[in-house]
This record gives C-alpha cells, structure tokens and sequence, in this order.
C-alpha cells in the first residue's frame, strides 16, 4: 500500500507565508509520498519561489512535483527547478522519479503538459506559425510523458501533470475554455502504458475525479477542488489488515 | 467608461486580474451592472491578502462603483483523515 498525498495550484507568495505549514507538520502520519501538480506559484518569481521553498521544507516525506503555467510567467522555471532540488524536491519535465516505498517501487513521470483540447476538438498544427507552435508544444510535451513511462518498469507508475489530460476533470469549468485547460495528446501516452493514477491541476472550477478513455484514474487536485492542503490517494497491494482500514 | 458593454469592461478586468501581477488569478467571474453602478467579484483565490488586492485593483480601475467583492480563500487545512483506495 503507497499512500499519496496530492495538491495542485497552491499559488504561493509572500502573502501566504505558512500558510500550508501547519497542515504539512504531520503530513508523515498520513502519506508516504508528497504530489505537486504545479502551479507552485504566483507568478513564478525567486521570491516566491523562496516562499515554497519555505513550505516544503522537512516536510518528512518525499516531495516530487512539475510546474505549471504560472510558474513560467516571468522566465524563471529554471531557477524554481533548482531552488527546488537544492531541499530534495524533484521537479519533473519529461522525467521519472523513482521511489520504494514498503517493498514496492513507484515511478512518477511528470510533466507540465499543455492545451489543445479534447478528441474531436482538438486544435492541429495546421496554419499560421503560433498555432503551430501552440498545437506543438502541446504534442511535445505528451511524447515527454510517453518517454517518461516507458523508461521505467517500476511497479506502480502514477502520472502528474498541470494540464487536464481528460475533460471529465475539467466539468464545471466553462466549456469555451476546455482547450486551455487541457489536452488528450496527454491521455493517450497516460493509456498506452499501465498507468495506476494520473494526476492533474490547473482546473480550479473543475471535479476531482475522472476516468482516461483506456480506463486510468483521474484525479484533478487543484487546491480550490479538493479544498484542504492536500488529498490522499491509496495504491498498490494492501499488505497488513490494518491498511484494509483505507475506505 | 462610457456607454460601452459591460461585457467588455467585465472582459477587460478579468484579464487586468488574471495578468496583473498583484492578483495574478486566472478565472475570477466580474460581473458589472450599470444601474446601479457595481462591480461583483466571485471565484478563489489562495490569500485573504490576494482576495483583498483583486478588490482594490478593481476599486481603481473602475471609480465611482461600489465593489462587491464575493472571492473566497481557498482552503489549506490538513484533509479531515479521509483518503481514497485505489488499489
């Protein structure tokens, strides 16, 4: 049994210094492993990334997360990756981090992930050269995530993404802007490898749970979906009647 | 502002907010009504702080309006101990 504990779109920044502290301080006692699914901060500034830097630190679990749209606004990813890994968070962008947990081995392949929209909605890379760049950006980063999975043969693989990979996740958001908030290119890597759990934010008027057209588990944890400071998710064999206890 | 649509205005400050780095929230709702001048403010942000910064800058961008401002915070407590079993 891996426990997973999950948030996305924190948003942080010197105006909500501590503010996930608290709820982090026993986060030990309730997962094994931390889930970011970007949107870390602001507006992507050092000061803010300071700010998460601040909130994750010690958490006593390990932390794996991808950025997200906000994280890039002012040309510093790089930079938050770094501060990030200098207290052991893997920032993912088209990579693998692999854990034991209990005897058993999980492999979360992450990526930021990108719009397009939908099966038969869907954007193409046809046209003017920012349609190309926007449709190819998206398709980029989908065949990051397939790299990602196929690389490893761990037995339990979760996927983490910013971008929806599914629209089910994405109900309650006006349907107009489905194609910013997602994109299938990502579904389909997610379903052409055994995927135990794919994982999203970015969607903050959207619902928690959703299903791939292959039949992988969606779960869209946007802070403002999931309403607290993170959500668990249980994996993985059960192995001691105690965790049969998990609902 | 005029007798322009309020559509427009109510576009204009929702991209204000979603850019502005003060705010930086994308997918606030802005609704104006011209009789009796108002601006009303819903969706989530992460801070009261945030909550009361999107307020202002519409204050600013919009005088002579009375503002409603209607953000909730979102929620960072601890979960209540429920957890999912996907296995």
């Amino acid at each position: 049994m891996i426990r997973i504990a999950a948030v996305g779109d924190i948003h942080l920044g010197p105006d909500a210094h501590g503010h996930l502290r608290p709820a982090l301080r026993h986060l030990a006692e309730h997962a094994d492993v931390l889930l970011l699914a970007g949107d870390l901060t602001r507006h992507g500034t050092r000061e803010e990334g300071e700010v998460v830097v601040a909130e994750l630190a010690d958490v006593g679990v390990p932390v794996v997360a991808v950025l997200g749209n906000h994280d890039y606004h002012f040309d510093k990813q790089d930079e938050l990756t770094a501060m990030l890994a200098d207290i052991g968070v893997s920032v993912l962008e088209g990579d693998v981090a692999e854990l034991e947990i209990g005897g058993q081995r999980l492999a979360v392949a992450g990526v930021k992930g990108f719009g397009g929209g939908f099966p038969g909605r869907c954007g193409t890379a046809f046209g003017e050269p920012e349609m190309k760049a926007f449709v190819g950006h998206s398709r980029r980063a989908a065949d990051m995530l397939s790299g990602a999975l196929a690389s490893t043969d761990a037995d339990i693989r979760v996927a983490l993404t910013h971008y929806a990979p599914v629209a089910d996740t994405l109900e309650g958001e006006p349907p107009e802007i489905f194609p910013f908030l997602g994109c299938y290119f990502l579904a389909e890597a997610i379903d052409s490898y055994d995927v135990a759990l794919a994982l999203h934010g970015h969607a903050h008027r959207g619902t928690e749970k959703g299903l791939t057209p292959g039949g992988v588990r969606v779960r869209n944890v946007a802070a403002p979906v999931i309403g607290s400071a993170y959500t668990v998710y249980c994996l993985g064999e059960p192995e001691t009647n105690e965790d049969l206890g998990c609902p | 502002m005029g007798e322009q649509p309020t559509v427009y205005t109510e576009a204009r400050i929702q991209q204000r907010l979603a850019e502005d780095p003060r705010v930086a929230a994308l997918g606030l709702r802005v609704t104006v009504t011209v009789r009796p001048s108002r601006v009303f403010l819903s969706g989530e942000v992460p801070s009261r702080e945030r909550r009361e910064r999107a307020a202002e800058m519409v204050r600013e961008m919009m005088p002579g309006y009375e503002v409603y401002n209607e953000i909730e915070v979102t929620g960072s407590a601890a979960p209540d101990g429920s957890r999912e079993d996907l296995s």
